[in-house]
């Protein structure tokens, strides 16, 4: 059952706005980088023999960990969400055979899956970027080296565990608030405090959800543990976030 | 069992002593009580803002009551409302509709929700009329096209009970016939049963077995329309133009009238009446240009019991 309303849920986002944006999004980094490195590749060629695609893929994780991706997360929750209100479609699917609580969870799955493709999205266009900077430019020796995979799989996962808490909380806004720009500029305003207070070393950073990605910038490609703390933290306020959704979409009501 | 109980049973929609507030200071739906007969149209009458919709969304459970008991089919709906569910196609206000999706993708959408073969979708689609602008985008469909989509996914998984609010809202001459004929057919030819609001009075008059009329959260009639009929025929309603208004109603001591665009809407008890009340007009100096008895119509008595 539940698979079959993550198929749904992938139906309805089909030729969305939400689809796109992820699809051009996931490009728009990798392809400046690959720009930047076409019209001026000297700062990019690697020192002795060291792995150029090494710092590629940490360069290009950490420049949008920090805000791009986590805006680009709070955006697309907002965006999905906003798919059922546009054309108010709850008052629709809670009249469907369908308990309630599945409907929720197959809908915060979904957004878990869709940023999770997004994340590897991105990864695979760093790549594929790298490889045409590296034919136009062969001192680059990002084709003397294979692809680093196994580094691009693990700042895969540690940029999506450094999400999670933001994705459980924008969730609860997106089905709280009807209107997308409040779900946006809480998103937004969250952010940007969040950056400030990281910016200030404040001694409790680690449990703020909002600057995990900040971080998961910091540390890219230093981590060596499976699970960090503040991604510790990202755990429990998804799970909270999820046992919320559960209690209060289940008590829902359509005006 | 109780009569009550073979009471609800013999009804698709039983509703008892319904109340409902959203807070607890201002109740806006008060002690109705109706019901709805299997293989019927019920037309459900009141103008904007009686209540109309906030009981079908109380029928759907999509607001929960506290003060009385709402029955679809013997079930009541607050206990057993998934599996209820599946035998209702609902459409509130308007059509719930995926507009960057064609036609077909949103009925494919509702076809999964209710793990129904895909060739329902194009029956769906050829009894609403749809078949050839099933491919178009529905943001590009005119609005009653939207209205037939919306019917087409409340019949995907061939409901015994459809629920439609304001069916008719927004739609041109055409497509109020289209709907109406859809309606029709749908109860005649299928043995649905349909419970559909409206505030367009001639078309409950010309659909519907049955109709109900609710103003400011009451039930005021329920029951055929030629029954409504029959309680206020032993009354007369005249419209009266005469040349000057106020010395005209000046002369209506006693009766029932009302004034409207310089003319004046009189009850009177027979024949007799009216033509004593034209001398009396006339010989007070005013002219009357026109005196014509008004139809006995469903949108005069609506009117009447609204008021």
């Amino acid at each position: 059952m539940l698979l079959k309303l993550l198929y749904i849920e992938h139906k309805k986002t089909k030729r969305s706005f939400a689809f796109w944006l992820t699809i051009f999004g996931s490009m728009v980094i990798p392809m400046v980088v690959c720009l930047v490195m076409l019209v001026k590749p000297a700062p990019f060629v690697p020192f002795g023999n060291s792995n150029p695609w090494k710092s590629l893929l940490i360069n290009n994780f950490a420049s949008v960990s920090s805000f791009l991706f986590p805006m680009y997360v709070i955006y697309l929750i907002g965006l999905l969400g906003n798919i059922e209100y546009k054309s108010s479609n709850w008052k629709k699917l809670f009249v469907l055979p369908i308990r309630k609580e599945l409907l929720i969870s197959s809908k915060l799955f979904y957004v878990l899956i869709h940023i999770f493709v997004a994340i590897i999205l991105f990864g695979i266009n760093s790549l594929l970027f790298g490889l045409i900077a590296g034919a136009a430019h062969p001192e680059l020796k990002l084709l003397d080296f294979s692809p680093q995979f196994d580094l691009m799989i693990w700042l895969v996962y540690h940029l999506f565990l450094s999400v999670l808490g933001i994705i459980g909380l924008q969730f609860i806004l997106s089905i709280f608030f009807e209107n997308i720009l409040i779900t946006l500029a809480i998103g937004l305003f969250l952010m940007v405090g969040s950056l400030i207070a990281a910016g200030l070393k404040w001694e409790y950073i680690e449990f703020v959800p909002y600057a995990s990605p900040n971080r998961f910038a910091v540390a890219a490609g230093t981590v060596k543990e499976w699970i960090t703390k503040p991604e510790w933290t990202n755990l429990v306020v998804f799970g909270m976030s999820f046992a919320f959704s559960l209690f209060f979409f289940k008590r829902k009501t359509v005006k | 069992m109780t009569s009550f109980n073979q009471f609800i049973l013999q009804n698709m929609i039983t509703i008892k002593n319904l109340s409902f507030g959203y807070n607890s200071k201002e109740e806006i739906i008060h002690n109705v009580s109706l019901h709805v007969q299997q293989g019927t149209i019920y037309g459900f009458l009141g103008p904007n803002g009686s209540g109309k919709t906030t009981i079908i969304r109380l029928i759907l459970n999509l607001l929960k009551h506290k003060d009385g008991k709402i029955y679809i089919d013997g079930t009541e709906v607050n206990i057993n409302s998934v599996e209820i569910f599946r035998r209702i196609g609902s459409m509130i206000e308007s059509p719930s509709l995926y507009n960057h999706l064609s036609g077909r993708a949103n009925l494919e959408i509702f076809a999964l929700y209710y793990s129904i073969d895909k060739k329902r979708i194009d029956e769906v689609l050829e009894i609403t009329g749809l078949t050839d602008a099933a491919h178009k985008i529905v943001k590009r469909y005119s609005l009653g096209m939207k209205q037939r989509l919306g019917i087409a996914i409340c019949l995907l998984h061939d409901p015994d009970l459809l629920i439609l609010d304001e069916p008719l809202n927004g739609l041109d001459p055409h497509g109020i016939a289209e709907i109406r004929h859809l309606l029709i057919k749908l109860c005649r030819e299928e043995g649905k049963t349909i419970f559909v609001s409206s505030h367009l009075l001639s078309e409950i008059e010309s659909t519907c077995d049955f109709i109900g009329i609710i103003s400011k959260g009451k039930l005021l009639f329920q029951g055929k329309i030629d029954d409504l009929k029959n309680a206020q025929a032993g009354k007369m309603i005249y419209s009266i133009e005469p040349s000057n208004l106020d010395l005209a109603t000046a002369q209506l001591d006693g009766l029932t009238f009302s004034t409207y665009d310089n003319k004046i809407s009189v009850e009177v008890e027979n024949k007799q009446e009216i033509a004593q009340l034209i001398r009396k007009i006339v010989s007070n100096g005013v002219d009357l240009y026109s005196v014509q008895r008004k139809e006995n119509n469903l949108e005069d008595l609506f009117l009447e019991l609204t008021k």
